[in-house]
Formats: structure tokens, C-alpha cells, sequence
């Protein structure tokens, strides 16, 4: 479930976007708090219909919020 | 928590607070009926009676504090649908498990080569505690309880 190689931005750009906590970003996307607290600490990889809800919510693409980082080999 | 998390956490400890009850009291029993006679009495006359009214009345209590959650609120989204799929599917793997081990060990046990009665009792309480442990310590090992998702 954890992706280590899929970074985020999530936390900053809740703080650029007026402080909107976890919760208000959760009801503006449409999944519960957890869910957001485990996409912000890489416990969890969304789907891609989520990664666009929240990409919307911030008004951004979705790869200014999601970052893939291949790990070295 | 969430509700998948305090559901499998109430089963947990229903589990833990009944079978050492249940445990005394089967043992009571071997002791005073023997064991063919025993098994089939406690089960019919104390523990599917006992154990229907506590499931109905904790159920019932838990229901009328889940009526009172707000409307608006979110309760379940993809990742709540994820790890209960996969937590149903470890309660399959753990009923298979446990009625391949109880037909392996229990066959053969008789003179005539074939399953005693009573054992079947025993065996479907008993695959059920298994699935409903799968399912219960699958939800709250993928939610991390007590990282940072326990709350």
C-alpha cells in the first residue's frame, strides 16, 4: 500500500493555500481524514481519480503535487 | 478511529472477554456429562443462545451511537474499501486454513474411520472465531494502529 518512490506536496500546499487543515481538504475531495493524513505521510499511493480530485482542489496539476522519484538500483 | 477500526477492535475483545469463559465452562462440562454429551449441550443450550443475545444487544448499543454521527461526514472511500477487501480476503484464507486443519486432525479419530457428531459444533464456532480474528487484526494491522493513523 506504502509507496516510498511517490513523494507528495500535499502539506505544503495546504499551508500556500490558506492553512486549510487535513479535515477540509478531506471534505473537499470526498475521503476521510485518515485517508489524507496517510497520503501526506507516503502510507498510501491514491488513485488516479483521487490524485486529480486533490490536484483540483489546489488548483495545480497533478504532478505538482505528486512526485515520482525512481529509486536508485 | 473509523468505523472498520472500532468494529474489529469490539470483535477482538469480545473474543478475548468469551473464551476463557467459554473454555471454563466446556471443561465444567467434560467433567460432569463427558465428552460426546457435553459438547452438544453446551452448545445447543448455552452457547449459540448466549452468544445471539450479547451480538444483539452490543450491536444494537453500537447502532443507536451511529445514528448519531453527523450526515455530511465521509465514512468510508477507497482506502477503507482496499484494506477491507484484503482483510475479507485473509478471513477467507484463515476459514479454508481452519476447516482443512480441523477435517485433516478430526478424520480418523473414530473406530469407523469418520467424524464424530459433536466435533462439528466445534468446528464451525470455531472457524468462525478464526475468520472473524483474520478479519479483525487485518484491518487494524494495514490502518497501523497505534502509528499515526491510530489517532
Amino acid at each position: 500500500m506504502a509507496n516510498d518512490e511517490i513523494k507528495n506536496q500535499i502539506r505544503r500546499l495546504r499551508f500556500e493555500n490558506g492553512e486549510i487543515t487535513q479535515q477540509q481538504l478531506a471534505d473537499k475531495v470526498g475521503v476521510t481524514r485518515q485517508t489524507i493524513l496517510a497520503i501526506e505521510g507516503g502510507k498510501y499511493s491514491p488513485s488516479l481519480t483521487l490524485a486529480f480530485k486533490i490536484a483540483c482542489a489546489f488548483n495545480v496539476k497533478v504532478e505538482d503535487v505528486f512526485q515520482y522519484e525512481p529509486q536508485d538500483t | 478511529m473509523n468505523r472498520l477500526q472500532k468494529q474489529a477492535l469490539y470483535n477482538l475483545v469480545m473474543i478475548a472477554g468469551i473464551f476463557p469463559f467459554a473454555a471454563l465452562l466446556t471443561v465444567m462440562s467434560l467433567k460432569i456429562f463427558g465428552a460426546a454429551l457435553s459438547v452438544y449441550l453446551v452448545v445447543r443450550n448455552f452457547a449459540i443462545p448466549t452468544f445471539c443475545i450479547f451480538i444483539g444487544v452490543t450491536k444494537t448499543s453500537l447502532g443507536v451511537f451511529r445514528m448519531q454521527k453527523k450526515d455530511k461526514e465521509i465514512y468510508f472511500d477507497e482506502r477503507d474499501c482496499l484494506i477491507n477487501y484484503k482483510a475479507v480476503l485473509n478471513a477467507f484464507y484463515a476459514c479454508y486454513i481452519s476447516l482443512l486443519v480441523g477435517f485433516i486432525f478430526s478424520s480418523g479419530s473414530d473406530e469407523n474411520d469418520s467424524i464424530p457428531f459433536y466435533v462439528l459444533p466445534l468446528f464451525f464456532s470455531s472457524t468462525a472465531i478464526f475468520v472473524m480474528l483474520a478479519y479483525s487484526i487485518t484491518i487494524l494491522i494495514l490502518y497501523s494502529w497505534g502509528d499515526r493513523d491510530g489517532e
